[in-house]
């Protein structure tokens, strides 16, 4: 069955002075146990990543003019948080088991891609 | 990766609001009172983390163990930054330590630690010296881990009021040195008074069923419950008008179930399905009426909560000791004669010799200023004069009473009334 990779973003602007309480945050939570559960029993789950929101570098160039630079990178308006590999049959599939996730809820977005067979292009 | 059958289903209720008012309590403490903001804002990034890891990490199996091991790693970064505090590192990693520190010592040990801390946090925020509405404010957002939108639904204020009120308190806290600890014997009886007013006026701001987010209000009368509840458990705050209040609460809070239906109309006492009392609240309500006998003299809560008492143990509204109400009504008047609370007085005469003797007893009342507003009153009067057969004057007593400000269950109640003396 085809992989897709569910990328979770958010935007770094307006991030809002909007409050965000214990209570709203166990709320969140309780609601992505609900989806990840959904998810498990589903079986199609192949991994789930996350990636740490401080440090990473980045590498341009080459030679001489190679640059390192070390993150955050402001000059990013979006951010990935993490990733959901899944087996779906299609993007349709792929959508429909991203629709409810509660990052939606909160201003976040997912990027869906699916990831190559290479398999198919030939040996 | 944890799969769904070996984690915990589901949160304990509130344990985000419960163990951020524990945290910042504890980090109060260690910080001191004039760092309020940095404890704040240590436990709301430990809240932050979770939020950020939990939907790929999954639910910890312990919840608690790992909001405490952030909260612990987010002070230590913290201290990095803020030189002056360097010196607390240790304080920190006893505090937030498994096995050692305040959050988890066995119950067999010494339970003792994480209450002292919530109730120095008390004690600082319901401070005498601050305003009373800032003592509200205070107590809910530090010790009762509740958001400042949360607080202004709850009492029907905007945001940007509450948030000044805090910080303003915040402010005064810092210049007036005020202290976190549990206040000597000499002040304790003094400086109880200033929180049981408040923690009695969260119940009640959450139990009168006035317009407003009603689950919010249902948390006030939860957590007064939560806070009474703490005072009874720590021995130097273990007095007995901390169990009055307790009781006085848990009795009233017994009633809830009954006293607004689904659609939101409001039942008054004489009219609820007592079968919907919570009995389990009942019990305990009166296991506190006895512990708060101890005593020498009554107060106010005492009396109060007796009252509550006869009411939750009488089968029926009928059936209800109302003399032993009156003389308990008598006792109260004698300390507090409040208008409030000769109306009620009046109403268990009415009950208790009849709708004649209620109306004298309201005819040395009616006159009172603070009455003026107050729908209860000529609604009172409404009823006693129905009882006796007097539609006309109920009638014109009960539009009086519409013409008071009062809430939309209120409102739909006194109108009830008039259609069935109209």
């Amino acid at each position: 069955m085809p992989q897709f990779m569910l990328i979770s973003m958010y935007s770094t602007e307006g991030a809002g002075d909007f409050e965000i309480t214990p209570e709203m945050i166990q709320a969140v939570l309780e609601k992505y146990a609900a989806w990840n559960e959904k998810m498990q029993q589903s079986g199609r789950l192949v991994a789930v990543n996350k990636l740490t929101d401080t440090g990473g570098k980045r590498v341009n160039g080459f030679g001489d003019r190679q640059v390192v630079t070390d993150g955050p990178f402001t000059e990013t308006k979006e951010v990935v948080g993490g990733y959901w590999i899944v087996e779906a049959a299609d993007y349709d599939e792929a959508v429909e088991m991203s629709r409810d996730c509660p990052s939606l809820e909160f201003g976040g977005f997912l990027e869906i891609r699916e990831i190559e067979d290479f398999s198919k292009l030939g040996a | 990766m944890h799969t769904e059958s070996e984690k915990v289903v589901g949160l304990v209720e509130h344990l985000f609001r419960r163990q951020a008012g524990r945290m910042v309590s504890t980090l109060t403490r260690i910080f001191g009172p004039k760092h309020l903001d940095l404890a704040e804002e240590v436990v709301q990034d430990a809240l932050m983390k979770a939020l950020q890891c939990w939907p790929y990490q999954g639910t910890p199996a312990n919840p608690t163990a790992w909001l405490i091991q952030a909260a612990k790693n987010r002070a230590l970064d913290l201290l990095r930054r803020e030189t002056l505090l360097q010196s607390k590192a240790d304080d920190i990693i006893a505090a937030f330590t498994p096995n050692e520190g305040s959050f988890n010592r066995p119950t067999g040990f010494s339970p003792l630690e994480a209450l002292d801390d919530q109730l120095g946090m008390i004690f600082m925020a319901c401070h005498p010296s601050l305003p009373r509405e800032s003592r509200v404010a205070l107590t809910l957002k530090t010790v009762g881990g509740f958001g400042v939108g949360e607080i202004a639904r709850a009492f029907l204020a905007k945001e940007p009021t509450i948030a000044q009120r805090l910080v303003r308190a915040k402010r005064q806290i810092r210049d007036e040195g005020v202290l976190f600890e549990l206040p000597e014997p000499t002040e304790m009886s003094g400086r109880l008074d200033s929180v049981l007013e408040v923690v009695y006026l969260l119940f009640n701001e959450g139990y009168t069923a006035h317009q407003g987010d009603s689950l919010v209000r249902f948390d006030l009368c939860e957590e007064a419950v939560r806070l009474g509840t703490l005072l009874t458990e720590h021995p130097t705050t273990d007095l007995p008008k901390c169990h009055a209040l307790l009781s006085l609460m848990l009795l009233q809070a017994a009633r809830l179930p009954a006293r607004t239906s689904a659609n939101g109309d409001m039942h008054v006492l004489g009219e609820q399905d007592r079968s919907l009392w919570n009995k389990r609240l009942i019990h305990r309500g009166l296991v506190h009426l006895d512990r708060c006998a101890e005593g020498d003299e009554p107060s106010e809560y005492h009396l109060q909560a007796a009252i509550a008492a006869v009411h939750a143990i009488a089968p029926s509204y009928r059936e209800t000791d109302w003399k032993r109400i009156v003389g308990l009504y008598d006792q109260l008047a004698a300390m507090n004669p409040s208008p409030v609370v000769l109306l009620n007085r009046a109403v268990a005469v009415a009950k208790a010799f009849g709708p004649e003797a209620g109306l004298g007893a309201l005819e040395e009342i009616g006159s009172h200023p603070t009455l003026a507003h107050y729908y209860l009153l000529p609604a009172t009067l409404g009823d006693l004069f129905k009882e006796l057969g007097e539609t006309d004057k109920a009638a014109g007593c009960y539009r009086q009473a519409l013409d008071r400000s009062c809430s939309e269950p209120e409102r739909r109640f006194l109108q009830g009334r008039l259609k069935s003396v109209s």
